[in-house]
């Protein structure tokens, strides 16, 4: 673990029910990091999350963490029941990483209050969570995560099912969050996450660390699976990466 | 007619018994319904059967024989939920007619309590002690003390189990906890309104009231209120017509329900 690391990972092998599903895994986050994990559906990324969480335990290998670690995490949103009566607000006080107390500190509210502002969230503020669009649900979920004040950001697959519009809107919040702490973003979108983030592990059974956000050759190797590659010019445009296996190649 | 009704005590303790009953099931039964765990509501009650069968076999007090079945029930579900290889559907429903198996064996055996079945299925408002008000009253309180208290645990446990694990919440705790009350909440009410019509008092206020809040914590006062006004309701029309009690509440509420259905729909 390099002194300046808030989580590291050392040859980490993990799976579920004696099943590996990522081996030999090795990465430091570091404060201030805003990498990329992208991959193939399959691959492993949300394994390494959960390692990383301590929600599962590596099969072998080291994770070591800085001392009282605060990791905010947005996970995937369909595990979520939309008809469950809960406002806004309480679901961004949930995100409070005080599990030991009772009673909510007394500045709770007003944190949440200024996340709900910072998402541009705050005439919702009293409204059920299931009478949200899908992209204001999940940035309902960034502010949950954010409520602790953590200086890491786990992102899965935060634009999963949601409009480009939408998923802007998520998006346009991360360079601003990237200056106050680490965020590691999950995706198999490669080409929509590349210009926010700094670096990019590709992870397709094991983890390929890549200190640059720059999509090459070897990437789309690891990679691996047809994407949508955004390319930057005098005029948008979008191109297409070829995919290998092509039944008529 | 109503000053009739106060000069009767099982009146008077039948009436207390569903002010406190209605404040339990407002409470639990929200929980219930918000976490989608109705079934296993059913599976806890009727499971309770079999204590009920043992305990007259034995000649102890059947609801002693109730509770601890029922909570063990709960416990179990809860506990097996996510380790057993049985689907969590298919374990209640075992549990459900086993408990219910186990009561119709031990009632067929001990002589003289068959006549009771009738009474433990559908239930006898009429018949409450005032020891059964006493510990109505007593459970009614504590579950307000737990629900202020525990308020931001119950409500974030209930809505995302996996996040609240995350923030530190004593997620299997707080879960169990929960399931306990669900089951002594259950068994204080098959008394009244009986094993077959008890879970309607936990489910359908509940549902009345969440067509109007979003809210769990005012939908477990909604749902308190609503449970009271038609367990009184049923209660007075079972004694004007001279109805079983049980069957009748039961009848108010799903047609309040039909009635608040269609009058929001226009």
């Amino acid at each position: 673990m390099t002194d300046d690391a808030l989580i590291s990972l050392q040859h980490v092998c993990a799976g579920y029910e004696g099943r590996t599903i990522v081996s030999d895994v090795s990465i430091d986050i570091r404060n201030n990091d805003f990498v990329a994990f992208i991959g193939p559906n399959g691959g492993g990324k949300t394994t390494i999350i959960r390692v990383m969480l301590g929600l599962i335990k590596p099969d072998s290998g080291e994770v070591n963490r800085i001392n009282g670690l605060k990791i905010g995490y947005l996970p995937q949103s369909n595990d979520i029941d939309l008809s469950f009566p809960i406002s806004v607000i309480d679901v961004i006080m949930s995100g409070q990483l005080d599990g030991n107390r009772l009673f909510p500190p007394k500045n709770v509210r007003q944190k949440a209050e200024e996340l709900l502002e910072f998402a541009q969230l705050s005439e919702l503020r009293n409204r059920p969570i299931g009478e949200l669009s899908g992209g204001q649900r999940q940035r309902v979920f960034l502010c949950r995560a954010l409520m602790g004040n953590p200086q890491m950001l786990i992102l899965d697959e935060p634009v999963t099912y949601m409009d480009k519009v939408s998923e802007t809107n998520l998006y346009r919040l991360l360079p601003q969050l990237a200056k106050q702490m680490a965020i590691v973003l999950v995706s198999h979108d490669i080409g929509t996450v590349a210009p926010f983030v700094k670096t990019i592990a590709c992870i397709n059974r094991t983890l390929h660390y890549h200190a640059t956000n720059k999509i090459s050759d070897e990437i789309l190797r690891v990679y691996d699976c047809p994407v949508e590659i955004v390319s930057h010019g005098p005029v948008p445009h979008r191109v297409l990466g070829i995919h290998k296996y092509l039944p008529n190649d | 007619m109503i000053e009739s009704i106060f000069t009767y005590q099982f009146m008077t303790n039948a009436i207390l018994s569903m002010i406190f009953l209605s404040i339990v099931a407002g409470i639990v039964g929200t929980y219930i319904v918000v976490r989608r765990m109705v079934f296993v509501a059913g599976g806890i009650t009727h499971a309770s059967f079999g204590g009920i069968g043992i305990a007259c076999y034995l000649g102890m007090p059947p609801l002693i024989g109730a509770l601890l079945f029922a909570v063990l029930t709960a416990v179990g579900i809860e506990t097996l939920g996510d380790k057993g290889k049985v689907r969590p559907d298919s374990a209640i429903a075992m549990l459900w007619s086993l408990g219910m198996a186990i009561g119709v064996l031990f009632m067929f055996m001990t002589p003289g309590y068959s006549s009771n079945l009738m009474g433990f299925m559908f239930g006898d408002v009429l018949a409450v002690s005032s020891a059964d008000v006493i510990a109505s009253a007593v459970a009614a309180f504590t579950l307000v003390i737990v629900a202020v208290i525990f308020r931001r645990p119950i409500l974030y446990v209930a809505f995302s189990p996996s996040f609240a694990s995350l923030t530190r919440w004593h997620v299997r705790a707080i879960s169990i906890l929960m399931s306990i009350a669900v089951a002594v909440s259950l068994v204080m009410a098959i008394k009244a309104v009986g094993i077959i019509l008890v879970l309607s008092l936990f489910t359908i206020p509940q549902s009345i009231s969440n067509l109007f809040v979003k809210n769990m914590g005012h939908m477990m006062i909604l749902s308190s209120i609503i449970a009271l006004i038609g367990s009184l309701s049923g209660l007075a029309v079972a004694f004007v017509f001279d109805l079983p009690a049980g069957a009748a509440i039961t009848a108010f509420l799903t047609i309040a329900f039909l009635i608040v259905k269609l009058c929001i729909r226009k």
